[in-house]
């Protein structure tokens, strides 16, 4: 042959001529170097053939053994006692999907070495790799099970892996293999080992591991992440540096949307940021995809564990492998107005489960007879009262949804109000319109969380005593700043004969009934919008929960007035009272206008630590704007009510805590810095 | 033609024709730099160049380089692409051949300018001892981290370039790469000696036949 290999050298490289994944561009990770080279014999039986990789713990070599057993030796340099524990746990574990681990060896030099299956064939990664937009479903779906049979093995033996990440699991000629079990708690990323590992390892971290919270949840967390990739092909959570990713993890919610029922609910529930509410195992997700672990175990597996067997699997099962085969399909669901609709989702998902009851339990026949029966009798008996209530359930359920249409159009320049949805119905399905908006916003902002939703996050971590000290202290300071507010107003609407003695009569009562229920308001917005400081929430619901507040403030108000103004009738004559309520005021009115004051504005946005002003004038001008409106229609409240709502909206604001632009910027410099440092957090 | 010559020498000079190559954090290959080569199954006794776990016969398929081609020599039942081939064929780029019941191997010649080729098993068989690929090493051998090389890295930023000159293996790379202790950049490679540079470490190591 005449060509000269010389001719080929790396500068005249030639244009490649296919694109393979090594061509796409991957974190470059830091050179390997590795402490052993090849034909060295550290640890006597053993020779290192070549280094594997490095982890956070050490390195990790190819060897053989004189007889050619095929082993990976994993040099333990970092935290050796610690890991040698975990190792040692681990030790026994058995599991056809789990890397197995032979044995624990100390060399000459003291230095622990543990001695473990060889992994011949691609990460998980690599395979993702190859399948930009996600992989085909049943390959997942097989992956996916072995994953999660194993995890669920571990956490069955007390054994939170962890580290769970695609670059940890390896197709070994056909059976899944889970490597890097057992390790450690310092989840391979730590200040100690510097900057040596690519900004992958965080994609997989659940949020409360910045708080050092290590249960089994974090691995649900991961296989959700896991999941997720391998049928997407990308991670949720994507971003140029690791304190990004963390940020997302944190605050934003995954989009979902291309991934097909039962997958988006089954992911949705395990990347939950509230581990309490996140899906609880890997047997569970298993359950939800219409999975079993124990296919191709013999029984004596499954009779160790019947309680979830029994209960979960006889309802779930049957349903969820039918889920699974049709959710291959992406079925386009109906986009009616109310199949958006909350409480109607909840009744017909009630009542297909009870038709589902209905049809396929065993019920008897007579037993059906009799139900119907009864149910029929007690219609009949009843129907003096069940048809006014019906007429009242729909009357107020046209309300509601009228209200909801109000608030939803209103609702979708909220800015990164990223909901979490709670509940499988509840939320989480938009109108096409406001989904497709909703995304374009999403996507225009990747990558870039706000300013606003990192300080958010900086507040949302601190801790919960340091909250409620918080609470207290503006719930005291509401109480003085109302009776100052309440005075204040009192000056300037009665003038100077507030200052008379007489008006200690007259006005009196009045003005403690008026500053009694400034406080009682103020402290019901308080406590509320503490509870929401940590996040942007689902405005809706905040609204119907204030509207609550403001109807039991409605009855509180009609109550106090009951003592105040009815207990002596003589002081309502005299000739300058405060303000008066006269035979016109009514329970129902009061309620039906606090309620309507509560709903409309965003009252806890008042409480807001990270509102634009400590106390802004116009912010409270538009409140008393609403309650001057609402007074329209009920006058006998006028003026005292709006002064009311006019004096609580100033009250929240002088005594919520209000973080100035210097302490935002402190406290959100303060969280990043720690993101930074946080993984070795949990640390004994 | 026989298929090996009884006193076969696979030492020629200093390079024996079959080499182990390992590469941290990469993989290990086989180095095949005979002209012909054979497959068969791992025994023992057996005189094969790639011998593969599996259920073969001991000789079963020969691979031989011809000028710039690759032309496979049945020996028992092997099929080119799914097709049964009773005579000499030529192997083109991502050729498979199967051997026997199901022993697959791929054959790819992934770089326009090199002669080289290399052989992978797909099936889930594997080599005795085990390796990632088996390299036939004519003209020279690429590493680096794209796909059109010999030996793809994907960690590694720069191509490294072994070829051979007489009975020598030489080495040609943008960063310097050092041998043993040496100060002075290495032009060949010494056996059983790691070759390293900046991302780049590996070494060769003579194979006999088992």
């Amino acid at each position: 042959m005449n060509q000269s290999a010389a001719a080929i050298t790396p500068e005249n490289q030639p244009g490649d001529d296919e694109v393979g994944p090594a061509n796409l561009a991957k974190p470059k990770e830091s050179p390997m170097r590795f402490t052993y080279k090849s034909g060295s014999s550290p640890l006597d039986g053993y020779t290192i053939k070549r280094g594997v990789g490095a982890g956070g713990f050490g390195e990790v070599y190819y060897a053989t053994t004189e007889s050619g057993k095929e082993v990976a030796l994993k040099h333990i340099q970092r935290n050796l006692e610690i890991e040698m524990r975990g190792a040692k746990h681990c030790l026994n574990l058995k599991h056809p999907h789990l890397v197995s681990l032979y044995d624990i060896r100390y060399d000459k030099d003291g230095e622990g070495w543990i001695v473990m299956e060889f992994v011949h064939g691609d990460s998980l990664q690599d395979i993702v790799e190859r399948h930009p937009n996600g992989m085909p479903r049943e390959e997942a779906l097989s992956w996916f099970k072995a994953i999660a049979s194993a995890v669920n093995y571990l956490h069955d033996h007390g054994i939170v892996h962890r580290d769970l990440k695609p670059g940890n699991i390896f197709n070994d000629q056909g059976t899944v293999k889970i490597g890097d079990y057992g390790l450690s708690k310092f989840i391979s990323v730590s200040r100690r080992s510097g900057q040596t590992e690519s900004v992958g390892t965080f994609h997989y971290m659940a949020p409360e591991i910045g708080k050092g919270r290590y249960g089994r949840e974090i691995d649900v967390y991961a296989l959700g992440i896991i999941l997720f990739e391998m049928l997407t092909g990308r991670v949720p959570f994507e971003g140029e540096s690791s304190q990004e990713i963390i940020m997302k993890h944190l605050t934003a919610s995954p989009d979902l949307g291309n991934l097909g029922e039962p997958f988006r609910s089954v992911v949705s529930r395990a990347l939950e940021k509230d581990p309490d509410k996140r899906t609880s195992s890997a047997e569970e997700m298993l359950e939800q995809l219409g999975l079993k672990e124990n296919v191709g175990y013999v029984s004596a597996i499954d009779t160790s564990r019947p309680v979830s067997n029994t209960s979960q699997a006889a309802v779930g099962a049957p349903q969820s492998e039918v889920k699974a085969k049709i959710g291959y399909v992406e079925t386009p669901s109906p986009k009616g107005t109310l199949d958006d609709e909350p409480i109607a989702q909840a009744v017909t998902g009630m009542a297909d489960r009870f038709r589902g009851w209905w049809n396929h339990n065993n019920t008897s026949m007579p037993v059906k007879v009799i139900v119907l029966a009864a149910i029929a009798f007690g219609i009949v008996t009843n129907l003096h009262f069940i048809v006014p209530l019906a007429f009242a359930g729909g009357a107020a359920y046209m309300a509601y949804l009228f209200i909801r249409l109000l608030i939803n159009t209103t609702q979708d320049e909220n800015p990164g109000g990223t909901v979490a949805p709670e509940k499988k119905g509840s939320s989480g399905r938009y109108h096409p319109e406001a989904m497709r908006r909703k995304h374009r916003a999403a996507e225009d902002a990747v990558w870039h969380p706000k300013r606003k939703d990192r300080e958010r996050a900086a507040i949302a971590v601190r801790p919960t005593r340091e909250k409620i000290r918080e609470l207290l202290g503006s719930l005291i300071a509401s109480g003085i700043s109302s009776i100052l507010v309440s005075f204040v107003l009192l000056a300037i609407s009665v003038g100077e004969a507030a200052f008379t003695k007489t008006a200690i009569l007259t006005i009196g009562p009045a003005f403690v009934f008026f500053t009694g229920l400034t406080i009682l308001a103020s402290w019901a917005v308080l406590i509320a919008s503490k509870m929401w400081e940590d996040r942007n929430g689902d405005q809706a619901r905040r609204r119907i929960i204030m509207m609550m507040i403001g109807v039991g403030i409605g009855a509180a108000a009609w109550l106090g007035s009951m003592f105040v103004f009815t207990g002596s009738p003589g002081a309502l004559d005299m000739q300058m009272p405060w303000f008066a309520m006269g035979e016109q005021s009514s329970v129902g009115a009061l309620m039906l206008f606090f309620g309507l004051a509560f709903l409309v504005p965003r009252w806890w946005k008042l409480a807001d630590p990270l509102r634009s002003n400590w106390l802004s004038i116009w912010t409270t001008g538009l409140f008393v704007i609403w309650a001057s409106i609402l007074t329209a229609f009920w006058p006998f409240l006028q003026p005292w009510a709006i002064m009311l709502i006019g004096s609580v909206a100033a009250t929240v604001q002088l005594s919520a805590p209000w973080l100035s632009q210097e302490r935002r910027d402190t406290e959100r410099r303060r969280y990043e810095q720690e993101l930074k440092e946080t993984t070795v957090s949990g640390a004994p | 033609m026989s298929i090996v010559e009884p006193d076969f020498a696979y030492r020629r000079g200093n390079v024996s024709d079959r080499l182990q190559m390992w590469i941290d954090g990469v993989g290990g290959y086989m180095l095949l730099l005979a002209d012909r080569i054979n497959i068969g199954q791992a025994m023992a006794s057996a005189q094969v160049d790639i011998p593969v776990m599996g259920d073969i016969s001991r000789r079963h398929a020969a691979i031989k380089r011809s000028g710039d081609e690759y032309i496979v020599e049945p020996l028992s039942e092997v099929k080119l692409n799914d097709q049964s081939i009773s005579g000499p064929s030529l192997l083109k780029h991502r050729d498979v051949m199967t051997l026997g019941r199901g022993v697959k191997l791929q054959f790819t010649q992934p770089h326009p300018l090199s002669t080289s080729a290399v052989v992978k098993i797909i099936s889930r068989h594997r080599t005795e001892p085990a390796c990632d690929g088996v390299v036939l090493l004519a003209d020279s051998l690429l590493m680096g981290p794209k796909s059109n090389n010999h030996v793809v890295c994907p960690q590694w930023q720069e191509d490294v370039v072994v070829y051979r000159q007489g009975a020598k293996l030489l080495l040609k790379s943008k960063t310097p790469l050092f041998q043993s202790d040496s100060t002075q950049p290495a032009t060949s490679i010494r056996i059983g000696e790691t070759v390293q540079g900046e991302e780049v470490s590996f070494c060769l190591e003579p194979l006999g036949r088992a």
